[in-house]
Order: C-alpha cells, then sequence, then structure tokens
C-alpha cells in the first residue's frame, strides 16, 4: 500500500485539527515584529503562532528567545546566509504551510509588515472569527499602504495606534494577496499569487502594509543589509529590490509617490491599528 | 501538475539536522537527544512534539527554553496515526531541507551512529560527507530477557546492560537524505527516492530494551484514541496495549533470535 499518490497528500489523515495558526518569516524586524505579535495575539492563540527567524543578528535572537520562553508564539530558525532570497523565502513559506496544514485546519502566512483584519462593518465579528469559518481554499486580502510624507509626518511611535498617527492610505491591487489558505499552496515569489489554489477576493478581509509608515525607520532598515549578502540572481531578476539599500532621494520620491496618491484613512478604521 | 519546487535557492545551508516525533516518550527521549547532540549542534536538533502530557510535557518545555532543541509541537487527538505521522515527517524534512544539506529522520527509539570499524570517525562525519539522495541504516534490535534481565539504569550506557541483539532487515530504514523523501509507513521506506544499504550507518532500535518500559508507556495510550484505520491495516499494532503475558511473550520470541553483540559496540550508546 502506498501513501503517495501525488507529490503532496491529497488528504489529511486528522479529524482533529485545530482552527487556525499564523505565521512570519522575519529577518531582525525588532520595529515591525512586535506590531505583527501583538496584532495576530488578539485572534490566535499563543500555541498557534509561528516565526521563521531568518538569521537574526544577536540582540535581536535573543528578544524573540524571550519571547518563546515567555510562550508568546513558537520559534523555528532557518538558515541562508543571502538576506534576501525570495524564491527560497517561498519555498520555505509553502513547506512550513503544508507542515501546518497537518494540525491545523487554516493557515494564514503574512510578511512581518502585513496586518490583516475584517472591515468592522462586515459581518465578521473579528479575523477569528472569519478564519474559524473559512470555508474556501484560500482567500484573498484587499490590500492597503498606509503612507506617510517623508518630509513632513513626525516618527512614528511604535506604542500608540498607527492609524492614529498616519492619515492616508493606497489602496494597491499588488496587495490583493491569497494569505489564509486550507489546502497546500504553492506559493509564487513574495506570496502575492499562488499557482495551484483558487479563491475570492474578499472585500471585507483588509490588509494594511505598513511598509510606508515612516521613511526613517525603513531607510535605517535596508541601509544595515548590504548588497553583497543579497542573492545575486534575485537582484538580476528584479525581485524584492525594493528593500535594497539605495539612493535616499529616491527612496523618498516612492515614499511622497505613495502618500500624493493615497487617500483619507476611513473613520471606521481608526484605531484598529 | 509539478507539485515540488526543483530550484534549490540556498547556497549557504548547514550540514545536517536531526529530528524525531515524541509523543510521552521519557525513558526513551533522554538516550535520543543525549546520543544526536554529540554529533549535531542543538540548533540543529529538532523533536516533533504530539500531544505530550504531564512531566513528559514539562522536559520538552525545559529543553526547549534551554535552547538543548528546537521544539514543533503537532495537534492530533489520536495516539497512533500513521498516516498523519508519515506526512509530519516527510513535510519536516522538505522544509528543514531548505536549510540544510542533510537530513536524519528518526524515531525516538532509533539510534543512528557508524559502525566502529568503518572507516568514519563518528556520525557527524558520516553526514557532512555524505553525497547520495538518501541512504538506509543497517538495522539491529536491541533486545532483553524480560523475565531475567534487571531493569534499564538510565543513568547508565544502555550497552552495558544489555549485550544481544537481532538483525532485521525490516530497519534497513533510509534516514539519512539529501532530498525530499515521501516517506511510507513508519519511513521504512520512500515512494520516491532509490537508496543503498551501507553497513556502515547502523541503527540500534531500543524498543526491546526493557520489557517494563513498553507495558508502562504502552498502557497509557488507550485504544479506543488509536486511528481505526491503522489498527484495520496493521500499522505500529505492536504499540497497542495489551495483556503482560503477551508482551512478555513477544519480548521472549525476538529475545530467542538473538546472537551476541561484537564487543566494539559497548560503547556506542
Amino acid at each position: 500500500m502506498y501513501l503517495w499518490d501525488e507529490p503532496l497528500p491529497s488528504e489529511i489523515s486528522n479529524k482533529d485539527r485545530r482552527p487556525g495558526a499564523v505565521f512570519t518569516h522575519i529577518n531582525d524586524e525588532d520595529k515591525f515584529f512586535p506590531l505583527w505579535l501583538k496584532h495576530y495575539s488578539q485572534y490566535f492563540e499563543a500555541k498557534d503562532i509561528y516565526v521563521l527567524a531568518h538569521n537574526s543578528n544577536e540582540e535581536f535572537e535573543d528578544y524573540l528567545l524571550e519571547g518563546v520562553k515567555n510562550k508568546k508564539f513558537n520559534m523555528i530558525p532557518v538558515h541562508n546566509l543571502s538576506w534576501f532570497n525570495t524564491t527560497w523565502l517561498c519555498q520555505n513559506v509553502s513547506m512550513f504551510q503544508w507542515l501546518l496544514l497537518q494540525s491545523y485546519k487554516t493557515v494564514t502566512y503574512t510578511d512581518v509588515d502585513e496586518l490583516i483584519f475584517t472591515d468592522p462593518e462586515s459581518k465578521w465579528k473579528s479575523y477569528r472569527d472569519y478564519y474559524e469559518n473559512f470555508e474556501h481554499d484560500t482567500a484573498v486580502v484587499k490590500g492597503y499602504h498606509i503612507a506617510s510624507d517623508p518630509f513632513r509626518d513626525p516618527p512614528i511611535d511604535l506604542n500608540k495606534k498607527i492609524t492614529e498617527q498616519r492619515t492616508r492610505y493606497l489602496y494597491d491591487p499588488f496587495l490583493d494577496k491569497p494569505l489564509i489558505t486550507s489546502k497546500h499552496v504553492q506559493y509564487n515569489n513574495g506570496m502575492h499569487t499562488t499557482r495551484n489554489l483558487s479563491g475570492p477576493l474578499e472585500n471585507d478581509l483588509i490588509m494594511f502594509h505598513l511598509h510606508y509608515i515612516d521613511f526613517d525607520l525603513i531607510y535605517k532598515k535596508d541601509s544595515l543589509r548590504t548588497i553583497e549578502n543579497w542573492c545575486s540572481e534575485e537582484i538580476k531578476a528584479g525581485f524584492s529590490i525594493q528593500n535594497l539599500p539605495g539612493d535616499i532621494n529616491a527612496k523618498k520620491g516612492t515614499f511622497l509617490a505613495a502618500f500624493l496618491k493615497g487617500r483619507k484613512i476611513p473613520e471606521k478604521y481608526i484605531g484598529i491599528l | 501538475m509539478e507539485y515540488l519546487p526543483q530550484l534549490d535557492m540556498n547556497y549557504n545551508k548547514r550540514s545536517g539536522a536531526v529530528f524525531t516525533h515524541v509523543n510521552n516518550e521519557d525513558k526513551f527521549f533522554p538516550i535520543w537527544l543525549k546520543h544526536y547532540s554529540q554529533y549535531y549542534d542543538s540548533k540543529d536538533i529538532y523533536v516533533i512534539n504530539h500531544n505530550s502530557t504531564g512531566d513528559f510535557l514539562e522536559v520538552l518545555k525545559e529543553g526547549a527554553r534551554k535552547e538543548e532543541f528546537t521544539m514543533i509541537t503537532v495537534y492530533n487527538d489520536q495516539w497512533f496515526n500513521g498516516v498523519w505521522q508519515c506526512y509530519n515527517f516527510s513535510l519536516l524534512q522538505w522544509f528543514l531541507l531548505q536549510s540544510y544539506n542533510t537530513v536524519l529522520a528518526s524515531d525516538v527509539d532509533e539510534i543512528v551512529t557508524v559502525d566502529p570499524k568503518s572507516r568514519y570517525k563518528d556520525l557527524r562525519e558520516y553526514y557532512e560527507k555524505f553525497v547520495g539522495n538518501a541512504v538506509a541504516t543497517q538495522g539491529y534490535h536491541i533486545v532483553s530477557d524480560p523475565l531475567n534481565d534487571p531493569p534499564i539504569d538510565i543513568s547508565r550506557p544502555i550497552l552495558e546492560q544489555r549485550n544481544k541483539m537481532v538483525y532485521d532487515g525490516f530497519l534497513h530504514k533510509p534516514l539519512l537524505s539529501r532530498v525530499r523523501c515521501q516517506y511510507n509507513f513508519g519511513q521504512h521506506n520512500t515512494n520516491n527516492v532509490n537508496y543503498d544499504i551501507d553497513k556502515s550507518l547502523i541503527m540500534l532500535h531500543l524498543h526491546y530494551i526493557d520489557v517494563e518500559w513498553t507495558i508502562e508507556k504502552d498502557n497509557k495510550r488507550s485504544r479506543d484514541r488509536w486511528s481505526e484505520f491503522d489498527i484495520a491495516n496493521g500499522f505500529s499494532i505492536q504499540n497497542l496495549p495489551c495483556d503482560r503475558e503477551e508482551k512478555i511473550k513477544m519480548f521472549q520470541e525476538v529475545y530467542s533470535k538473538s546472537e551476541e553483540m561484537p564487543y566494539y559496540y559497548m560503547g556506542l550508546i
């Protein structure tokens, strides 16, 4: 008798799966990770939160280990000396999702600067209510950048609500990502699409992308990641090159463009994060 | 449709990881951990924790807190579900191969090491030099006389207390691999990878070292929480709770086939 009639098991032989797990893949994210953890801890129990830790520096690794010791989440280290290698990252995410599906009915993956919530005017009480009642193979979130004026906005205070410090957001169809899944997923680079699953675009499922919330914060972070440690094939292919260390004015221009194209964040979203 | 990524995009993998899947294994797990910690850095040791409880769960948590290994908890209310466990093994192996050149997947009572008479200094040297797709171990049960042998003292070397073994072709398991394996039940073979048996790589199976350990452990796992599919198909049914006499008879039968262990194995565990 053979278990495998295709490379991935089509049926999961576990009647006792938990309703949902969430995970992210991080590399020295001391600013965004606490926000990510605080946000998802509202909707997931600590034991259902997983962090793939990629080459953290000593200080950030200590911070993560402290979180593990205090039972805030589970951490699994992954090893690759390249800072960015999106193909590898994407395969890591897919394969870890496959493993989690053995124990969970749904898996939510997000980058560390991506926060999902349900529209307060929708029928869903919360994101927990959403994933506990999830019936699709995947669903696509509606994605918005939270924008900031790189010349005028004060530095973000990460201890205060983000939506009370920034006023504009920008819808971006590129952020409509299939981040919640209930079947084995083969993500494409950046997890913007999948190769094998389809699901509805959920207007009630909002994702706020925090990359543009503070110019100095991002510029400092990117500058620490020297270009020598990037995967050269990725740079040639143009994957995630927005995170490469680069010219300060060009980067400011990108932030300003997002801000100028942005619209006022609706009142109903203020205070959610 | 191609399901598995063909590109290996990590040029900086670590040389090896080892993992096991445990469910309240207070006797075997310390032996397993002590053994593999000699050949793997603690950050390369992974433990899939399945529904462990009580003192053993605390042992695992404490070990993880002390960074002796990384623990990944999995959830299934059933004690035994061979299909599910086998997928867990395969999928974690695939995931670890993203970061490691080799992965060794072993049950908690399986001690893989190199034959002291082989050309390898130790298991670390073996996996660091390994270039095949996968390799199967030469497997032996370490056995005990259930009515005459004294209880195992866990603080002393195991092979100073048991010196009989039984060769078993069923223990030719492809436990060390460099490519994604689709393991079949019990990881005795794979569905997708060809491999050789290497007599340099031996596996000592500890299931039969102490009948009282087995009786105590098996009796805690009530039959009503086993996978019906597994029972119907006879998977891992040697671990089902059963009558004491029956278990002793099972151990006696294995012991009756045993031979002396080579003297140079004595210090291995």
